[in-house]
């Protein structure tokens, strides 16, 4: 498993700080009533940072195609899972 | 749910991947004082994630939040709040389980890293530990939103 590839640092410090501002930002916004579209604020940006972890941290954008698949596979599946959950949730009176 | 707990341990843990992140790519440059920095920065901030989650569980345990026979909630939504610190506790807590494994992994890569077991040529357990911690820390990313923040506007 030698990977070739060193991303360079300013790559991971522009990741980071993204993510630290995404956080930021989904905690003001839980603070604002908007609704059910709370709900959907909240996981469009955790969805937004976990694919900025798996991309660069993970370095799943420089791997492989078969990588590519396991991933999205993970991320099909916790799709399935969310959206089970939420039909659930929002359609309760 | 207390919001700024939460919010600090999410900042927390994207620290810590971010150093996780930055003690493979030392690794892959054999980088050995930054690696054995990285790895040191991981681990103290994974135990300061542990630090403050247990903090909330006690918080939580003197208000009578723990589901069971002492659970104690006012109003016409006790049950539902039972069933939801049934979830929050299960989630975090297993959470919390694969948090002590994230740290003993950088715990024992440190040790490889002070005696000189790791090269650009081998890091192999460095960038599989580094996958690990990211995919705990991708967990949190969505306990967050799901216990703390969705449930405030419903």
């Amino acid at each position: 498993m030698k990977s070739t590839h060193v991303l360079p640092l300013r790559c991971y410090t522009a990741v980071f700080t993204l993510l630290l501002g995404l956080t930021l930002t989904t905690t003001a916004v839980s603070r604002i009533d908007l609704g059910s579209l709370n709900v959907v604020v909240a996981l469009t940006i955790a969805i937004g940072k976990a694919l900025l972890v798996l991309l660069y941290f993970m370095h799943v954008r420089y791997s492989s195609r078969l990588t590519w698949v396991f991933a999205g596979a993970g991320f099909f599946w916790l799709a399935i899972l969310i959206t089970l959950i939420t039909s659930d949730v929002l359609t309760r009176n | 749910m207390n919001l700024w707990p939460g919010t600090i341990n999410t900042a927390v843990l994207i620290c810590s991947s971010f150093t996780m992140a930055l003690a493979v790519r030392s690794a892959q440059m054999g980088n050995r004082k930054a690696l054995v920095g990285l790895l040191l920065s991981t681990i103290v901030l994974g135990a300061v994630f542990l630090g403050i989650k247990f903090g909330e569980y006690y918080f939580k345990f003197t208000e009578h939040l723990i589901p069971g026979p002492s659970f104690a909630f006012a109003g016409p939504l006790a049950r539902p709040a039972e069933i939801f610190f049934s979830f929050y506790f299960a989630l975090t807590g297993l959470h919390a389980a694969h948090m002590l494994v994230g740290i003993g992994l950088p715990s024992a890569l440190l040790i490889k890293a002070l005696r000189g077991r790791f090269s650009p040529g081998y890091f192999t357990p460095v960038e599989l530990s580094g996958l690990y911690w990211h995919f705990v820390d991708i967990v949190w990313i969505f306990l967050f939103p799901l216990l703390y923040l969705v449930g405030r506007h419903l």
